[in-house]
């Protein structure tokens, strides 16, 4: 939980970024007011054990924040650096699942098999 | 097997608290509530019966975007539409009794789908605001964050019915009679 909890505070400093440094790139500053408020959605909805998983959308959006400053061609070297390394961070802690501590008769993915937990769960009796 | 509606166990199969009880869903309506009472008075802005809106942040960035062309694309004002949706989550969080993510799947997936796609909508608007007119709303940022603390909370809720109609699946019977609760093949599927 706390890496999503990082995650969000990096998506809101995402956002609010070119505003407070004055970005002088538009696509830089545009990027980020795109990307930062879907990591923080993704990573805030996954604080929730049961919607977890959402957390790990952020891996390619983390991978697109290390290069963006060579495809969108930003100028400012602490735009580059800044930038990259908020890429790295969310990328790293959006693969942290963290503890899951309660059940959810096998979650998301049960829907998708053919023996899912919630069934045989019923079948023991539990 | 249940005789009664009222004899089915509340937990779900494989979990350890009921996802469709009180004290899970009333958190969800209260937000959706105060995210109703905001959209509401962002609405009767744009629709002229107040003449200012409260922004303590961002000068005169609510004013830009609630006057912005994207706000009044459709007849009526963006904001009104949020009031509804939000409006909407509220009747979708209250309505069916303890066990609504077995008796009745309906409301639970149109709740999921009410806050889930609201969500993303806030989470557009949000985009639009700097991308497109340079300028921040506080109260649009707000809401935002309201609808975004929603989808979490009441996700786990859709899993639940999605799970059991996973088992309706299996066991043969219909799912449209279990889709909106008819009381033989919800007492008959566990």
């Amino acid at each position: 939980m706390w890496a999503q909890i990082v995650n969000v505070v990096i998506g809101i400093w995402i956002m609010a970024s070119p505003g407070i440094l004055n970005y002088p790139t538009p696509a830089a500053a545009d990027n980020n007011h795109i990307v930062g408020p879907l990591i923080v959605t993704f990573a805030f909805t996954a604080i929730w054990e049961a919607t977890r998983t959402v957390g790990k959308w952020n891996i390619p959006l983390g991978l697109w924040l290390i290069i963006a400053p060579w495809i969108l061609d930003f100028e400012d070297n602490t735009e580059i650096v800044g930038e990259m390394a908020a890429g790295i961070v969310v990328t790293a802690l959006a693969m942290v699942k963290g503890k899951i501590e309660q059940r959810f008769g096998g979650g998301w993915s049960s829907l998708f098999s053919k023996h899912p937990e919630h069934k045989k769960a019923l079948e023991k009796g539990k | 097997m249940a005789e009664t509606k009222n004899e089915i166990h509340p937990i779900p199969p494989g979990w350890d608290y009921n996802p469709s009880s009180w004290d899970q869903r009333i958190p969800i309506v209260v937000l959706a509530a105060v995210g109703m009472f905001i959209a509401l008075y962002l609405g009767i802005y744009q629709l002229d019966i107040i003449t200012t809106v409260w922004e303590p942040f961002f000068g005169d960035g609510s004013t830009t975007i609630l006057n912005s062309k994207i706000s009044h694309i459709l007849p009526i004002p963006d904001a009104l539409l949020g009031a509804f949706s939000y409006f909407l989550d509220v009747a979708a969080g209250i309505i069916g009794g303890t066990r609504r993510w077995r008796t009745m799947p309906w409301m639970v997936i149109v709740f999921g789908l009410a806050v889930g796609p609201l969500g993303i909508v806030s989470i557009m608007l949000v985009v639009f605001q700097p991308v497109l007119f340079d300028a921040w709303c506080t109260l649009c940022l707000a809401s935002a964050v309201i609808s975004i603390t929603m989808i979490g909370p009441a996700m786990d809720e859709m899993l639940a019915s999605l799970q059991y109609m996973q088992r309706v699946k299996h066991s043969g019977c219909s799912m449209w009679k279990a889709f909106w609760g008819v009381e033989d093949v919800v007492l008959k599927v566990a």
